[in-house]
């Protein structure tokens, strides 16, 4: 009895038997197992009470109708390219693009208070100059030195 | 029955044919045909209404899109419901399936439905809760593919052409998805070893389930 328990093959074309999709001889053999093997027909119950548990899938309670936003889409995209252009969504953009500009300007307007930061790349490269353009003949390599300790912070 | 379903199919086609001549009043009844259809099944694959909106709409604007491509090869349900099917698959990549929230149940599982008795609303929920949940839990092709065939009274062949993939490949799909749901479910079905509460052959008057042969004669539920 328990030898069908679990045979996926009888379980595959008990499947196709309960959809009707089994041709007419192999319909009339499993009805013939059926009938012999009370295993096999326990299968059988257990997935019909399956398909009837799942007439119950959960239907949606409300389904709207989406006739006049389709047709909506579907008129605006008949319209030219610079129709199209103006009925984008500007007004929603506004107040976004209003924010970004306003705060654009804040930073340009606060650059001058803001405190001016010598990097180490900078500070390098100032001293860099500062030794390139020294005179070379007429300044001895040890005042060369100084120099360039006293420039170099 | 097989009648009204390829006169149905002409009249598609037919309605197809004008909106390739740009007619929106064609589209406005192809919806008025289809949109019901296509959104409960959305709606059954994503477990969201809002979801389910968006997706149809998008399917609906598809068609619009591809009015001047489409050929009248196959069934246009079977391209519409394919359209969909993509669209679900498409969302699955984003955001996998939740299960559906109690406030958009429409219906609540019945245990005597299938013969399991229950005194208490408390069993009721927990059936309801764990159908959800196994519903969730199924691969989406096989979800699919068992919707299609128990929802839609699509038979395999139908299937194959909506998701692309041979009959064989189906039959898999489906047999697999019940073999997960069986195992899943096992609490709220009846041992094997019990007498089945009605064969195939011979249905409950107004039972909820419907062999495979009456759907392949089209006996379709909605």
């Amino acid at each position: 009895m328990a030898r069908h328990d679990h045979n996926p093959e009888d379980l595959a074309r008990l499947s196709a038997w309960l959809d009707g999709e089994l041709d007419a001889a192999a319909d009339e053999q499993l009805e013939a197992r059926l009938e012999r093997e009370p295993a096999l027909r326990g299968q059988a119950g257990q997935l019909e009470a399956l398909d009837r548990l799942l007439a119950d899938w959960p239907a949606p309670a409300h389904i709207p109708d989406l006739r006049p936003a389709v047709l909506a889409r579907v008129e605006a995209s008949l319209e030219p390219w610079h129709r199209r252009l103006w009925m984008l969504p500007w007004r929603h953009l506004a107040p976004t693009a209003g924010w970004a500009m306003a705060g654009v300007l804040a930073g340009f307007m606060m650059l001058p208070l803001m405190p001016q930061h010598r990097t180490m790349a900078q500070a390098a490269n100032e001293d860099m100059m500062l030794s390139m353009t020294l005179p070379r003949e007429l300044v001895l390599i040890s005042d060369f030195h100084e120099l360039d300790v006293e420039v170099t912070p | 029955m097989d009648e009204d379903r390829q006169q149905q199919a002409r009249e598609d086609d037919r309605l197809m044919e004008r909106l390739a001549r740009d007619d929106q009043s064609a589209l406005a009844e192809l919806m008025e045909r289809w949109q019901r259809p296509i959104f409960r099944f959305v709606y059954r694959q994503l477990g969201e209404s809002e979801a389910a909106e968006e997706l149809t709409q998008e399917a609906f604007w598809r068609i619009w899109r591809a009015r001047a491509a489409y050929r009248p090869e196959g069934k246009f349900s079977a391209f519409l419901f394919r359209t969909a099917a993509r669209l679900c698959m498409d969302h699955y990549r984003r955001r996998p399936r939740r299960p559906i929230q109690d406030s958009e149940r429409a219906l609540e599982v019945a245990p005597a439905a299938i013969g399991f008795s229950a005194d208490d609303a408390a069993c009721e929920h927990q059936l309801a809760e764990a159908l959800e949940r196994a519903l969730a839990g199924l691969p989406e092709k096989q979800r699919l593919a068992l919707q299609l065939g128990r929802f839609e009274g699509r038979n395999y062949q139908e299937i194959a052409e909506i998701l692309e993939c041979s009959v064989g490949a189906v039959e898999q799909l489906i047999f697999r998805a019940r073999a997960r749901l069986r195992l899943a479910l096992a609490d709220f079905l009846p041992p094997t070893d019990a007498p089945p509460a009605r064969t195939r052959k011979h249905p409950a008057p107004g039972a909820l389930s419907m062999s495979g042969k009456d759907r392949r004669d089209g006996k379709a539920r909605s």
